[in-house]
């Protein structure tokens, strides 16, 4: 009798510890429960750079949102432009005056990351991020932990005006650089004083200054085999200057010869999306996104997208993405996952994607059943691409950003036409640049 | 008499002290803490978003001198307040000469409509005049083609984009000018300008030697008033560039050089030390400013 009474005991407390370890244990990686739904109407609030995107939450997302959660009486969008926007997420986030909601580039947000100023993702969110591609784990990713899901995910890819090429003789879209200047030169017409009219590619040669890095320049170094930074192999976690070598040369070489030797661009042309749009330049490197302003700006302008070209050592794209995120100081925590979960979800990314032209972060998406425009469709085969995305370093905003203000006075050098000694001098004095800055962030690994 | 000439001094001095500690306290705490905390911090490795500190000495200042890119914001700062300052005063004070001297119908109106740009906002009126001088579709640029000259690429080509700020600086200051010097033109005695008639001096010979003399304390004023703002030019640079292709470097201002370290770059101490630079700058050439319009 007392050896059953033993094993009754024993066991109602085996269940009782296994029940509380259980409960305990689906109470951290569940989502919120719906007990902690409020009885109060509430108001939520969301911070955003992209005005696109603000069209897209208001005239998609919230409604969809206020259905299932009726006490949501109000999603308040705060947008700003980008350079209001960093200098809001400067102030707001240490000061603990934030959104519930947050959506910011992948690049701007590691530094907030790694401070701890973010929710780290829950398990419901880190689901989300693992049915989409692979290639976004990277950037979020820090610890060994996920903060964030991308929304907006974007890449690089190339606008050709058909008339213009057609007009030259060129019946194929270049799949190589080497094709894509010889095309350039085509294309490129002169006033009668030899200054461009209309150049055969729009370089990027300055402006913002992450852009310009981001734009190009890291496209130019991926098509050659080599990136920004190489993680140290004596101090793993840790990074110097990936281009201070023959990649980087060639990447340099390739500017340099593109504005000198074969002019298909100067600093004094009309330059980008708006160039395209006025008929200003034969081939433009963008996001899908901006169709939308060559279609408004520029309606009678005939072209087709089509992937980056391929580079002598790599076939490479930017990924780029606007991700969600939970500021560690927000109050409605319970909503903001839940309008995360939405958001990011595949219907709204599928919608998204039919209004805005841009580029889901779930791999199997049927972007002809979406009604994308066909133009872009070619540009979205992206067999035989690799998809380079942000790293989550504390020193890469900064890199871009310097590396942008240095690049476009380089390019100016003419005198660096079929001058190996002076490219390689200023690809050095770049990598000094970059591995300063890992440096100044306690990032740098020999 | 003199005991009782030191009690009315002393009575003086606390009324004034009294009347003055409150003013005082309130721009020691949003003025003079402040300056005090970036000359401080200039001097540490300091950040917005993590905590502590690093005393660097003087590495902040290093850097920023050896930084290409606040060689260049000096530059563009240097050009446009400097081009700014001497528009705005020239033509602030030929407004202010003919308002005064010509009587004719409507001068209230003209008066005001001078001074409109002052009281609107910078950033819209930055904004109109980016409309004005976009490539595609700038009325500037469709007057140009008309008269058969090529499009100018005025915000994103480096070389030009200086001299739309200029303008749109200009624009925005002189009519406030315009009304320092008027008020000055005001305090003139007319008798002196009869009695230069009587001598048969002319229009020009009365500026010269009348006018300009007697305004001298108000043109020392915009001077240095005018100075100051534009060396702190900043919205009209970022909002003029604004976009892809051209914001930030090309019109980096010291000021959006202390904005982007500060904020962007997350270097506080960086930031500081460009604001201290930027105050011994403004100062000096206020005093130098104070200094030759006093040997004059």
């Amino acid at each position: 009798m007392k050896k059953a009474f033993k094993v009754l005991l024993l066991t109602v407390l085996i269940l009782a510890i296994g029940s509380f370890a259980f409960a305990n244990g689906s109470s951290e990686k569940a989502a919120p429960a719906e007990a902690a739904r409020s009885s109060e109407p509430v108001t939520m609030t969301l911070w955003n750079s992209s005005q696109t995107m603000v069209d897209w939450y208001n005239e998609t997302v919230i409604p969809e949102f206020q259905k299932m959660y009726p006490e949501v009486q109000k999603v308040d969008i705060l947008y700003m432009p980008i350079q209001d926007f960093v200098k809001k997420l400067a102030v707001a986030l240490p000061s603990g005056d934030v959104p519930d909601v947050m959506e910011i580039e992948d690049s701007w947000a590691t530094p907030y990351v790694t401070a701890g100023y973010f929710d780290e993702n829950t398990a419901d969110l880190n689901g989300i991020v693992n049915s989409m591609n692979p290639a976004f784990k990277g950037c979020l990713t820090y610890d060994g932990k996920m903060w964030g899901v991308p929304v907006a995910p974007f890449f690089e890819l190339m606008f050709y005006n058909t008339d213009m090429m057609k007009e030259a003789g060129i019946t194929t879209i270049p799949t190589t650089y080497d094709e894509l200047i010889e095309d350039a030169v085509k294309m490129t017409k002169r006033n009668a004083d030899g200054s461009i009219a209309v150049s055969g590619f729009s370089m990027r040669l300055g402006g913002n200054p992450s852009g310009t890095t981001q734009k190009w320049w890291v496209l130019a170094l991926l098509a050659n085999g080599v990136d920004l930074y190489e993680e140290s192999t004596a101090q793993p976690g840790k990074y110097h200057c990936g281009f201070n070598n023959e990649g980087g040369y060639n990447a340099l070489k390739l500017y340099i010869d593109m504005l000198y030797k074969y002019k298909v661009d100067d600093f004094a042309s009309q330059k980008d999306t708006s160039a395209f749009a006025a008929g200003k330049t034969a081939i433009n490197m963008r996001e899908p996104s901006s169709s939308v302003s060559i279609q408004k700006n520029g309606p009678d302008i005939k072209w087709v997208a089509a992937p980056m070209p391929a580079g002598p050592e790599a076939h490479a794209t930017f990924l780029i993405t606007l991700n969600l995120y939970i500021p560690r100081d927000g109050k409605n925590k319970f909503y903001a996952q839940e309008f995360v979960k939405l958001a990011t979800s595949r219907e709204m990314q599928n919608d998204q994607i039919s209004k805005r032209g841009g580029v889901s972060p779930y791999t199997d998406t049927d972007y002809v059943a979406l009604g994308l425009d066909e133009r872009l469709l070619p540009a979205y085969d992206f067999t035989g691409i690799t998809m380079k995305t942000v790293p989550v370093q504390n020193a890469y905003d900064t890199i871009q950003v310097k590396l942008g203000e240095l690049l476009p006075d380089i390019f100016a050098k003419s005198e660096l036409l079929d001058n190996p000694e002076g490219i390689k001098a200023e690809i050095a004095a770049l990598a000094k640049v970059v591995d300063d800055i890992y440096k100044d962030y306690d990032e740098y690994g020999e | 008499m003199k005991p009782l000439a030191n009690r009315q001094r002393r009575s003086d001095l606390i009324f004034v002290f009294s009347i003055l500690i409150p003013i005082m306290a309130l721009f020691t705490i949003i003025r003079f803490i402040p300056i005090g905390d970036t000359i401080v911090t200039s001097f540490f490795k300091r950040d917005m978003i993590r905590p502590g500190e690093k005393f660097v000495g003087l590495d902040n200042y290093k850097y920023i001198f050896t930084d290409k890119s606040f060689g260049k914001s000096l530059l563009n700062t240097g050009f446009i307040a400097a081009f700014s300052m001497f528009f705005s005063v020239f033509f602030g004070l030929f407004l202010a000469v003919e308002v005064n001297q010509r009587q004719i119908k409507g001068l209230k109106v003209a008066q005001t409509l001078f001074f409109l740009p002052v009281i609107v906002s910078m950033v819209p009126a930055t904004l109109m005049w980016k409309m004005l001088f976009d490539y595609n579709v700038g009325v500037i640029n469709y007057i140009l083609k008309a008269l058969g000259a090529h499009a100018i690429d005025w915000i994103n080509n480096e070389k030009i984009v200086r001299w739309p700020i200029v303008i749109i600086s200009v624009w925005k200051e002189m009519g406030y000018n315009m009304m320092l010097f008027y008020v000055g033109l005001k305090a003139i005695p007319r008798d002196l300008y009869e009695s230069a008639d009587l001598d048969g001096a002319g229009r020009w010979a009365q500026f010269r030697y009348i006018t300009v003399p007697q305004l001298k304390p108000i043109t020392l004023f915009v001077l240095v008033v005018s100075l100051i703002k534009f060396v702190k030019v900043f919205t009209q640079a970022i909002v003029m560039t604004s976009g892809s292709q051209s914001s930030g470097n090309i019109m980096k201002t010291v000021v959006y050089y202390i904005y982007q370290q500060g904020f962007s770059l997350h270097s506080m101490g960086r930031a500081s030390a460009a604001s201290v630079v930027l105050l011994i700058i403004v100062f000096l050439l206020t005093w130098l400013q104070m200094h030759l319009g006093k040997e004059k």
